[in-house]
This record gives C-alpha cells, sequence and structure tokens, in this order.
C-alpha cells in the first residue's frame, strides 16, 4: 500500500527540515573529506575485501576460484565440479551488474535464480564478458570471481522473493547510523539492489526490528510481491551484524561506507562486500535523512578522527 | 577558484576590449588586413560563368597579397579597360555538384588622410558618357518624383558643383540611414518612405545626378571596418572637370572618402554574380593578421598576437570555433547531470553528438543518426547470439555504424539532400560505444531505464545543440578565447554545488511536508 502524495515533489527545506542527504552533498561535502581514494580501491575490490575479513576472522563466503585471465575461462566447469549452486560475480562489479547466481544444474544447463538457464558455453561467455570488463566500476579489464551462493535463513521466507535479501548498513566514523534490509523482488530478479527493482525495509539499529520501507523511491509498507507487512520483523543476530560492521569499518579505514551482510541458515551473518559509495534509498526506507545522524551542520562536513581498531 | 576564475576571464577581456578600441584597424599604420570572398554555388549547365570582382589599389590601401583556391573551377583574371577593375571568370571544369571558391587578398591600409591621387583626370568618350548619364531603371520608374525632387532641391544652386553638393546633402540628410548594407532595394520606398540602405543611397543620388546631367556611377566595394561581418557597401562617383570625386551620402562623405574605403567595382553592382542570374552563396570577411614576416620587419611581430585567432584563415577559424564551444557544450552536460539529475550516456556523448550536428546539416543528420543507432542496436542484438569476446564485438558493431554511415551519404547524394558526406558527420566511435551502454543496460536494468537514460542523453544533446548552434558565440568565443575562465568559473559553481538535484525534489517527494512518514510501529 503505498502512501498518497499531495504534490509529486518535495520542496528543498523540506528534504532538509528531514536530513535527507542528497547526491551532490554526498559526493563533494562527504565522500572526499572521509573516503580517501587509496581506500576506495581496497573497498572495490571484492578479493582483497575477502582476503582482508579472512585475516581478521570476519566470515565471508567461501571462494571456489577466481578467474584472472580468459585461459581460465575454459575450465570453469572443472573449477565448480559437482557443486549445484554458485555465483559469479566480477570483482570489481558495481550496482549488482553482472552478478550470476546459478540455483541447480540439469542436463547440463545451469539454472539461475532468475529462472533462466544458461549453457556451459552461455556461462563461459557471461565470465568473458565480466573479464573484459563490461561490468566493472571503471570499464577497464576485471577479474571473475566464484563463490559459494548463500542460502536464505528462514526468518526471511515469507519476505524474500527469488532470491537472497541481504542487510545494508551504513557506517560512519566507526558507528552504524542506519541499516536497512533489502529484499528481491521478481521485478529484480532475484538481486538485492533497490535501483534495479528490490523492496528495502529500515531496521531500527537499537533492537534490529524492521519498519518501514521503500520500492521505486517510493514509501511502502508492504511487500510488492508477497503482499507481507515490511516493518515487524526481528533480525537475527543483530548485536554481532552490528559488530561485524564496525570492525571492517575500521579495517577498511573508511570514513562513511555501506557493509552489505546476509544472514545463511547455516553459518549466521556473513559479509558479502562493502560499498565506498552507497545509494541514498535508505532514507526513504528509515523515514528519515542521514545528516542528522551524520552530525553533519548546514555548512561542510568535518572529517571526523577515525575510531579505533 | 570561482571568483579567481572570473576576475582573471574579466581582467583578459577588459585588456583585450581596451586594446582592440584604443587601436582602431584603419588607426593602425601598416596594419595588414586580411580580406577573405568564399563562394558557392551549383553550375546548372557547363556554360555558366561566375564573375567576382576583385579589390583595387588605392592611395591609402594597398593589396599586396592575394591567393586564390578553385577546385572545380577553371579561372581567368581579366582587366575593364573602362574602369580598370580586375575580374575573375570562372568557368565550371566538369563534374557535377557544387563548386567553392576562396579567396584572401592581404591588403595594407596606410595612415595617409589623403586620397586624393585616386581621383586622377580622366577624360569620358562619348560612349563612356553617355553611358554614366544613361537614366538607369531607379529613375525610370520614379521619373516624375525624381524630377519633382531635383526641382526642389536645384532651386538657387547657382553652379553645378553647388547642385551636386546639394543633391548629395539631400541624399546624405533625407534618406534615413540604416545599419545593413545588404542589396535589397525597393526603389519605389526610397523616395517615399525616405528610407534606405547605403545601395538605395547611392542609387538615388545616381537617379539625381542623371537626372540632373552629371555623368555618375555607381561603385560598390568595401569599408574596412573594426565590426563584426563584413558586407559591400555602395557609394557614387560623380564626374567633374575631368575627375571622377567620391560621394558616400550613406555615411557622409562627400569629394573626399576614408582611407579604409576599398574599391572593388566601378559602374556596376554585385561583386559575385552568375551569368544567369542563378544563385550563390557568397560571405565576405575581414580581419586583423598583423605583419606577415615576409612583409614585416621581425620586430613588429608581437608575440600577443597568439592570443588574437581572428588572424587565423577562415577554414581554420570555423574548426576552432567548434572545438572553443565544446566546454560550453560540456558545461550544458554538467548543468542537467549534476543539477538537474538526469542520466546520459556517456559524459561528452551528448555534447559530442551535438557538435557533429552542428557541424552538419542537423535535420539529414538526426534521421542517419537515428537510423545508425537502431541499426546499431540490431546488430548487436544479433551478435550476442554469438558469444563473441568484447573488441571483436565492439569491432564488429563500429563497422556496421561506418557502412550504415557511409551508405547513408550514398543515398543523401543520390537523392539531392546533402551533397556532402560532411553534412551527416557523427561520431562513430560514441555511437558504437553508446550503442553497447544500451544493450548492457537493458539487460541488467531493465529496457525502461535504458529508454530513461537515452531521452536524457537525447534532451541534452538537444540543449547542447541549440546553444553550440549560436553563431554569435563561437565568433564570441573565437574572438575573446579567454572568456572560457568564466565557463572554468561556471564549472567550478556547478562541481562545488552541494545542495539537491531536481531530480531528487522528485525522487524523495514522500517526504513532503505535512506526510506521515514515521513508518513505526
Amino acid at each position: 500500500m503505498r502512501m498518497t502524495v499531495r504534490r509529486p515533489w518535495a520542496w528543498p527545506w523540506e528534504l532538509r527540515k528531514h536530513g535527507i542527504l542528497g547526491i551532490n552533498k554526498r559526493n563533494a561535502d562527504l565522500l572526499p573529506y572521509v573516503n580517501p581514494s587509496c581506500y576506495r580501491k581496497l573497498a572495490d575490490d571484492k578479493v582483497e575485501t575477502k582476503a582482508l575479513c579472512m585475516a581478521h576472522n570476519i566470515p565471508v563466503p567461501h571462494t571456489y576460484a577466481v578467474i584472472e585471465c580468459y585461459g581460465r575461462v575454459k575450465h570453469v566447469e572443472d573449477i565448480v565440479g559437482q557443486r549445484a549452486d554458485f555465483v559469479v560475480k566480477p570483482v570489481r562489479g558495481a550496482s549488482g551488474r553482472g552478478v550470476l547466481v546459478v540455483v541447480r544444474r540439469a542436463n547440463g544447463f545451469f539454472h539461475l535464480i532468475d529462472g533462466r538457464s544458461l549453457a556451459p558455453g552461455q556461462l563461459r561467455y557471461h565470465i568473458c564478458a565480466v573479464l573484459s570488463g563490461l561490468y566493472s566500476l571503471s570499464g577497464e579489464p576485471d577479474k571473475g570471481i566464484i563463490e559459494q551462493r548463500i542460502m536464505t535463513h528462514q526468518v526471511f521466507e515469507k519476505l524474500a522473493v527469488a532470491g537472497t535479501p541481504d542487510i545494508r548498513l551504513i557506517v560512519y566514523q566507526g558507528a552504524v547510523v542506519m541499516a536497512m534490509l533489502r529484499l528481491p523482488t521478481r521485478r529484480s530478479r532475484g538481486r538485492a539492489n533497490l535501483h534495479q527493482g528490490a523492496v528495502g525495509t529500515g531496521i531500527d539499529i537499537e533492537t534490529g526490528q524492521t519498519f518501514g520501507g521503500v520500492f521505486l523511491n517510493r514509501m511502502v509498507v508492504n511487500h510488492p510481491d508477497t503482499g507481507q507487512m515490511l516493518s515487524g520483523v526481528k533480525i537475527p543476530y543483530w548485536n554481532s551484524i552490528l559488530q561485524i560492521a564496525v570492525k571492517l569499518a575500521a579495517l577498511i579505514r573508511m570514513g562513511y561506507m555501506g557493509v552489505d551482510i546476509v544472514l545463511d541458515a547455516n553459518h549466521g551473518p556473513i559479509v558479502l562486500e562493502v560499498n565506498a559509495r552507497p545509494g541514498l534509498s535508505v532514507q526513504v526506507a528509515n523515514r528519515g535523512g542521514l545528516i542528522p545522524r551524520l552530525h553533519i551542520p548546514s555548512g561542510r562536513l568535518a572529517a571526523a578522527p577515525m575510531a579505533a581498531n | 577558484m570561482f571568483l579567481a576564475l572570473a576576475a582573471v576571464g574579466a581582467i583578459c577581456v577588459y585588456l583585450r576590449l581596451y586594446h582592440q578600441y584604443r587601436t582602431p584597424l584603419t588607426d593602425d599604420p601598416g596594419k595588414i588586413l586580411r580580406l577573405g570572398y568564399t563562394v558557392e554555388f551549383e553550375p546548372t549547365n557547363p556554360t555558366e560563368r561566375l564573375y567576382i570582382n576583385l579589390p583595387s589599389n588605392t592611395a591609402c590601401a594597398k593589396v599586396v597579397n592575394e591567393s586564390f583556391s578553385h577546385r572545380g573551377l577553371t579561372i581567368d583574371v581579366l582587366r575593364n579597360t573602362d574602369t580598370s577593375d580586375r575580374e575573375i571568370v570562372a568557368v565550371a571544369s566538369g563534374g557535377k555538384g557544387a563548386v567553392r571558391f576562396t579567396a584572401e587578398f592581404d591588403i595594407i591600409l596606410s595612415q595617409q588622410t589623403n586620397c586624393s591621387a585616386d581621383h586622377a583626370e580622366t577624360s569620358l568618350t562619348t560612349p563612356q558618357k553617355a553611358k554614366y548619364l544613361k537614366p538607369h531603371l531607379f529613375f525610370k520608374r520614379n521619373e516624375a518624383r525624381i524630377m519633382q525632387v531635383l526641382d526642389d532641391i536645384s532651386r538657387g544652386a547657382g553652379t553645378r558643383a553647388q547642385l551636386i553638393e546639394r543633391i548629395y546633402e539631400h541624399c546624405s540628410e533625407n534618406i534615413e540611414q540604416m545599419e545593413s548594407s545588404v542589396r535589397i532595394l525597393n526603389e519605389g520606398r526610397v523616395i517615399r518612405n525616405h528610407w534606405s540602405r547605403s545601395f538605395g543611397c547611392a542609387e538615388f543620388m545616381i537617379a539625381l545626378c542623371r537626372a540632373a546631367r552629371i555623368p555618375a556611377r555607381l561603385v560598390t566595394g568595401f569599408v574596412l571596418e573594426n565590426r563584426p561581418g563584413l558586407e559591400p557597401s555602395a557609394w557614387v562617383e560623380v564626374y567633374r572637370k575631368k575627375r571622377w570625386k567620391p560621394y558616400d551620402p550613406y555615411n557622409g562623405y562627400s569629394g573626399e572618402l576614408a582611407p579604409n574605403y576599398l574599391p572593388v567595382r566601378h559602374g556596376g553592382g554585385d561583386i559575385i554574380r552568375i551569368s544567369d542570374n542563378s544563385p550563390c552563396v557568397s560571405c565576405f570577411s575581414l580581419e586583423p593578421i598583423g605583419r606577415t614576416s615576409s612583409l614585416a620587419h621581425s620586430s613588429d611581430k608581437h608575440i600577443g598576437n597568439i592570443l588574437s585567432l581572428t588572424r587565423l584563415p577562415v577554414s581554420m577559424k570555423k574548426t576552432l570555433a567548434l572545438i572553443l564551444m565544446l566546454p560550453v557544450g560540456a558545461l550544458v552536460t554538467s548543468v542537467f547531470r549534476n543539477l538537474i539529475g538526469l542520466q546520459t550516456f556517456g559524459t561528452f556523448a551528448p555534447t559530442l553528438i551535438a557538435l557533429s550536428l552542428v557541424s552538419s546539416d542537423w535535420r539529414t543528420g538526426l534521421i542517419v543518426f537515428v537510423l545508425t543507432l537502431a541499426t546499431g542496436l540490431l546488430s548487436r542484438v544479433l551478435l550476442s547470439g554469438l558469444n563473441m569476446l568484447a573488441v571483436p564485438r565492439l569491432g564488429i558493431i563500429l563497422t556496421v555504424v561506418i557502412l550504415c554511415l557511409v551508405m547513408s551519404v550514398s543515398v543523401c547524394e543520390y537523392a539531392g539532400i546533402a551533397p556532402t558526406a560532411r553534412s551527416i558527420l557523427l561520431p562513430v566511435v560514441i555511437i558504437t560505444m553508446m550503442i553497447e551502454r544500451f544493450f548492457i543496460m537493458v539487460e541488467e536494468d531493465g529496457l525502461s531505464t535504458a529508454l530513461k537514460v537515452l531521452v536524457g542523453t537525447g534532451i541534452v544533446a538537444v540543449c547542447c545543440f541549440t546553444v553550440l548552434n549560436s553563431a554569435p558565440l563561437g565568433a564570441a568565443l573565437l574572438a575573446f578565447p579567454e572568456t572560457l575562465l568564466f565557463v572554468m568559473a561556471a564549472f567550478v559553481l556547478v562541481g562545488r554545488y552541494s545542495g539537491y538535484r531536481l531530480s531528487e525534489l522528485w525522487r524523495f517527494r514522500d517526504f513532503a511536508l505535512g506526510k506521515d512518514v514515521s513508518g513505526r510501529k
């Protein structure tokens, strides 16, 4: 059920009153001051992020292989072996582009979470496209990573449609300031990216309970596919999730970042990736702006000292 | 930063303007000016001839160098025995299609104020006298009115000299002067409305002189002035005491002209014309070029001339004007992306597409662009089944785009829509990348998102086109390239803008006041 709208726009002073952080302010007043470019490279590289996490006992999906050259593409079937499910993603991808989630194999075909089926040749072609940089942030040649597929935690079974939900935590200067549960929809074809049509719901940082909701930038209270209420879900392992996010932010040494964590049915919280430029729809999901939580006055942001590890 | 750039830009422009106004074109002795002709026409039959009159030397202005470019034309330079005017007769040397003639004349103006050497004693033969007394078309159409005017002004004029002065004064005072001298002479209105331009004034004075049995002839040429745009001007020469005396009722010169008058044709009209009055496109240009090394002392070469782009040849200036406008296009794109929040394919793609349409025929270019994009997308869809690597796939799309463009040129030529390849020149690499990005976006984010970005690219390209298509903007940037500092200052402003984008007012519309946004249970 969508909220009624009096007029199809908000005035800037209305957004300021709610403390909404805009893209220009994020890019001009926040990121250059708190996210040094040298650490952004680390955050953008999934392989390096995973290595860092593993070195500090932060759980991450198990990596089956990192494909760095075209020569290894022909061995992809040997790499995945008899595994029925796995995920292929670009190492320096963005916005969920180029991610393939294989849920089962039958008759020599790889069946994806969005219902499509790929022949082995098509899978190899997709990995080649990943290597050529088709899905990378800067368009430069990239690497492909094949990793473990996360099994959806039972708490999300009623809410999750055709994909794995994840939890996006916004960490600013060592503290989690906002969080959101992202739920795939049929429109997003199993992906948990809001701009691709996933639905998000805010999470109360104190209690770990969901409230609010956003779908295609509009405030919603129900899941668009299942009709389930988005609010009132208590996130399991909430304290552990918060601790992981804070620890990872301190390791990566970025002042403002998004940490994506999935809840595995068997292993609990697992870090999926970090994002150096997290989107702003989390504000709609949480029914409030980020600016008051970032302690951003009306003027320019000041870079606060990094939180100690 | 913004203030620094704006201040430096303002100082540069001020200094240039100050320098220009302090040293007018004609007050700079020894200054070399470059007069340019550009003529384009399409011969309809092999006997068609193009006539082009060339500037003559005067006591104050000397043509020191001249060059012609006449691909597809055979030219011959003739001299008129009566007037000593030089004239080029050009004939198409075969082949179809438009031909182009360009000429450049380097002219040195002297500071000499007495240019009377031009008015040497000369005798008129009887046929010549008859020619310059012959009532022309203008007189025939307005005979009664002209005779009436002549009666009025000749009362009390004792001598012929006085009569000429009165005619001149009448023409000079009673006909409203107009800025432009485009030759659209509506004879009837010259007297009725006292409206004319320089040709009208001159024709009127000639009619009055000839009605008074004083030989007079029209002189067509240029007034070499430091102002944008150059058009031919006309003035009058009246024969008295075996000399041709010049009069310019339009600009108020009697018996003596300013040193910057450059006659081109005597006793005629148009400087450029075609034998059977077929249409042709002609334009003229004038720019100071300083002193050329072959003509001047090395001490006169000033390094400051490097900044003056107006000294460059016309063809080079057109290219530079387009390049100079690129940052303005990028600024438009930046405004749309950062202030409005419109998404586009690539940062500079809209600007480059707009620029290609500016430098060509935009209607044909737009149709070819849409066709090329559609063909490229179709080929990309077909290629997706081949599972090719990225670079060879892009190479095939590039080839398809180029083939599409080349065939479009051929089809347009066949249909007579656009005769030159330049008229549908498009940025092929940009289009290729746009096709690839569009296809990926359709696959990853859906057709509606991809179409939104495509429409956004189109909107920004149209706005860039509107700005870049402004001829005054190109001329201004060429005259004052330092104004790009203002563009840089604007970039700083846009780059430091941290307010909401226009699209965010829509995106976050649910935060409009008065709504319940708590959402908590």
